[in-house]
């Protein structure tokens, strides 16, 4: 089927209810990406989301939105308890809890340029990427803390300061969390890859700052022209894709015994309040902790090297975290809906949570000026650091986009480029990569991603976040 | 190889992933000592010999190799072993037959082999193959060409020829952020042993990997189970042990595909240093995901599979 569209203004279209849509759809795009989207079938998506019971505001889209299963990648929509709404791990995806992690640090970009290959590869053997496992520090305890605590069991193990867990989303820990719920297997699959990076889109960067937008802004968030920044993007593991697995198979039938129309089997949900819904909800917050202490270790772990590769203390790296922040996650939180504050089961996607300034969750150190939102780029060119705005309160459940987003397909990538190609030009650029696999380089190579500058334009002119900071690559570890 | 003779070895299999469980013997044959696989046959299915029961998917096997009778015998079983044991030990009927048709200037009969074999002037699906793969071949006895004995042979009208690939199909699915592929099978039971081997492929380059593991899978369905709900539970479970297990694909067998699914999985131990590493694997996704039969009767699966 083809979907309606209405350019409301430059950056938003509407998605006009029709066929069995509840709401309408709401995409945050520019003319010239709306141009080569008309015909995507992730326009579908956000129609298909629509339909869900209990949506409430609008189906949304991101600026960097593609093609995904269920939902699409790039996709926020909210679901009312009150009103027959619903949880559906397909608004989550596999990788519950993938998101992005930035350290800012003492160093300059001049005594990371010194010892490049050395880092690279100390950066490397540090935090395996790929299909590997790694062995688990005993210091960390059982699996059954970190799935109860998240972030916290670092700081339990002397390995993150108590401070840092406000700078992580949610305090780095969901305590809907209830570890009984995630099965012996998912702990195997999981387990053995804790403070590891995964394959996909997954990384590890050096960067350095290499534009400031807002100097107050840049400052707060300890942001230095020309300084070296550590930037993670990992997930769940074996561990959360294991859960959804396992819960979208009991959400298939829950939704065929509630008796929900569903226009895609990965949209399988439950009503919000049912055991079903509970169940996942609970499990998904257990996976969610587990994916906020892989993505602590691993920083934990890359500092470290960061540290004995340029011949430093941990002390004189300087680093402080700035942000942790979810890109796929579903949880309650209290927005404004029709007039009202009311509390949502907010889905997102492949998008970040981007509270704007004075919200109560916000740790006191960025409350007056919005939480910090990091939107990676691709290996090849830049990364952003926003800060989020009122405009996401009012539009967007408080979100805005995760990153550059796909353009081309896996497949179409690895015709177009070869992982030689790719390597040169990368190095042409200043950048050092070091790889799992040739597949990684190829199907991550720049040109199969959107500039993602043009999406956080969108974003930025939407009103939903601002400007801070660009970053630049220097040293990336893929998966 | 010193004293090595062409050896004619029939293959023959009527329950589950019948083609993949020829391709998964030939590979076993590759690897035993002392044989080299020269060539292959087209793959022949035909009606089966004695009492009712499935069709049979033939084929055969041109060897050089200087191992007596004999010894090619307990080879020949112990790979039966490795692709029929389960079924073997809890099913009692075989999943694989491997015979010695012909020995290049051999006759040789003891309690436990003839050569050549005792029915081969009676089996078209036996003698077509060996012809193909030999046609200058001559009975050691008496001299006489094989050629002329698959003249006088009593003909199966339902025989359909086939070429044996080295693979299933395998397309890739353009999908923007995940991974995908179509394969296509004569029948499901092959269609899962397809899709498993193209999922594997996913992670590595299966020409980088030799079959030195082997690891049982099963599941149980529902009864009411459909095709895509099969397939999905498969390639899950499959996904389970190449991820869990660090499990880099070779082959893929499936003995049983009724109520219950059973197969194994060969390949070897995952390592970043000598297998060709392509994508992790997060999960088998229900989207854009089809099975069914085709109106030419063949099985076809589109997956895509989060990475």
């Amino acid at each position: 089927m083809k979907y309606k569209l209405e350019a409301i203004d430059a950056v938003r279209w509407r998605i006009p209810m029709q066929g069995a849509m509840r709401v309408e759809g709401r995409v945050f795009a520019d003319a010239a990406m709306m141009t080569s989207l008309h015909d995507d079938p992730c326009i579908a998506q956000v129609a298909n989301v629509a339909t869900l019971p209990g949506i409430v505001g609008a189906a949304l889209a991101m600026p960097d939105f593609h093609w995904g299963y269920g939902f699409p990648i790039g996709g926020v929509a909210a679901f009312d308890p009150e009103r027959g709404g619903v949880v559906s791990p397909g608004g989550v995806g596999y990788d519950i809890n993938c998101g992005v992690r930035l350290h800012t640090t003492a160093l300059e970009a001049d005594a990371v340029d010194a010892a490049r290959g050395r880092i690279a590869d100390a950066l490397q053997l540090a935090v395996p990427a790929g299909t590997v496992t790694a062995k688990r520090d005993p210091r960390l305890g059982d699996l059954d803390a970190m799935l109860a605590e998240g972030a916290r069991t670092l700081v339990n193990a002397g390995l993150a300061d108590e401070d840092d867990l406000g700078s992580i989303e949610e305090g780095g820990c969901l305590r809907l969390a209830e570890p009984s719920l995630v099965s012996d297997r998912a702990r195997e699959r999981g387990g053995q890859q804790l403070g590891t990076l995964g394959g996909g889109n997954h990384f590890l960067e050096v960067d350095r700052v290499a534009e400031i937008y807002d100097e107050a802004l840049a400052e707060r968030f300890g942001l230095r022209l020309g300084a070296v920044t550590l930037l993670v993007h990992s997930g769940s593991r074996g561990l959360g894709h294991a859960v959804c697995e396992e819960l979208l198979a009991v959400m298939l039938r829950a939704s065929k015994s509630a008796g929900i129309e569903l226009p895609d089997k990965q949209l399988a949900c439950a009503p919000l309040g049912s055991p079903e819904a509970d169940r996942y909800l609970r499990a998904m917050a257990a996976a969610a902790n587990f994916a906020f202490v892989n993505r602590a270790l691993i920083a934990h772990k890359a500092l470290g090297a960061l540290a004995k590769s340029t011949d430093r203390s941990r002390d004189a790296v300087g680093a402080s975290l700035l942000y942790d922040v979810c890109h796929n996650i579903a949880k309650f939180e209290e927005h404004i809906v029709d007039g009202a504050l009311r509390r949502v089961c907010v889905h997102r996607k492949g998008a970040t949570r981007a509270f704007g300034p004075g919200h109560a969750l916000l740790p006191e150190r960025y409350r007056d000026v919005g939480q910090p939102v990091i939107i990676p780029g691709d290996m090849g060119r830049y990364s952003y650091v926003m800060a989020g705005l009122q405009g996401a309160m009012d539009e967007t459940f408080g979100s805005a986009c995760h990153g550059a987003g796909r353009l081309l397909a896996r497949a179409a990538a690895k015709k177009a480029s070869t992982g030689a190609a790719v390597l040169k030009a990368l190095n042409a650029k200043g950048i050092t990569l070091r790889a799992a696999s040739v597949n990684a380089i190829v199907e991550e190579m720049p040109e199969a991603y959107k500039d993602v500058a043009d999406v956080v334009d969108v974003v930025a002119r939407a009103g939903l976040a601002r400007r801070v900071a660009r970053l630049e690559p220097m040293i990336v570890v893929k998966g | 190889m010193d004293g090595a003779r062409d050896v004619i070895v029939g293959l023959g299999s009527n329950i589950g992933s019948r083609e993949a469980l020829l391709r998964a013997a030939v590979d076993l044959l590759a690897a035993t000592p002392g044989v080299a696989v020269r060539a292959r046959s087209d793959l022949y299915e035909t009606a089966p010999v004695g009492p009712p029961q499935a069709r049979y998917l033939n084929a055969a096997v041109r060897l050089r190799s200087a191992l007596d009778p004999e010894a090619l015998l307990d080879a020949l079983l112990s790979i039966e072993r490795t692709l029929g044991r389960e079924r073997r030990v809890r099913w009692g009927a075989r999943t694989l037959d491997l015979d010695v048709l012909w020995i290049d200037g051999v006759a040789h009969r003891s309690p436990t082999l003839t050569v050549p074999h005792a029915e081969l002037a009676r089996r078209e699906f036996a003698l077509r193959p060996l012809v193909a793969l030999c046609p200058d071949a001559r009975d050691p006895r008496d001299g006489a060409p094989l050629a002329r004995a698959l003249d006088a042979v009593e003909r199966d009208p339902t025989l359909r020829a086939r070429p044996f690939a080295e693979a299933f199909s395998r397309d890739d699915v353009e999908h923007t952020a995940d991974e995908g592929f179509v394969t296509r099978a004569a029948d499901r039971a092959d269609l899962l042993a397809a899709a498993t081997e193209a999922m594997g492929a996913l992670v590595v380059d299966p020409a980088s990997v030799v079959a030195l593991r082997a690891v049982p899978v099963s599941i149980v369905l529902d009864a009411d189970a459909t095709d895509d709900e099969r397939v999905f539970a498969w390639l899950s479970e499959v996904l389970y042990h190449l991820d869990a297990g660090r499990l880099a694909l070779r082959r893929a067998v499936v003995l049983d595909d009724g109520e219950a699914v059973r197969g194994v999985l060969f390949g070897e131990h995952l390592d970043e240093s000598r297998h060709a590493m392509r994508s992790a694997l997060k999960a088998v996704t229900w989207h854009a995901l089809e099975v069914g039969a085709q109106p030419d009767g063949s099985w076809r699966a589109q997956v895509v599979v989060d990475v």
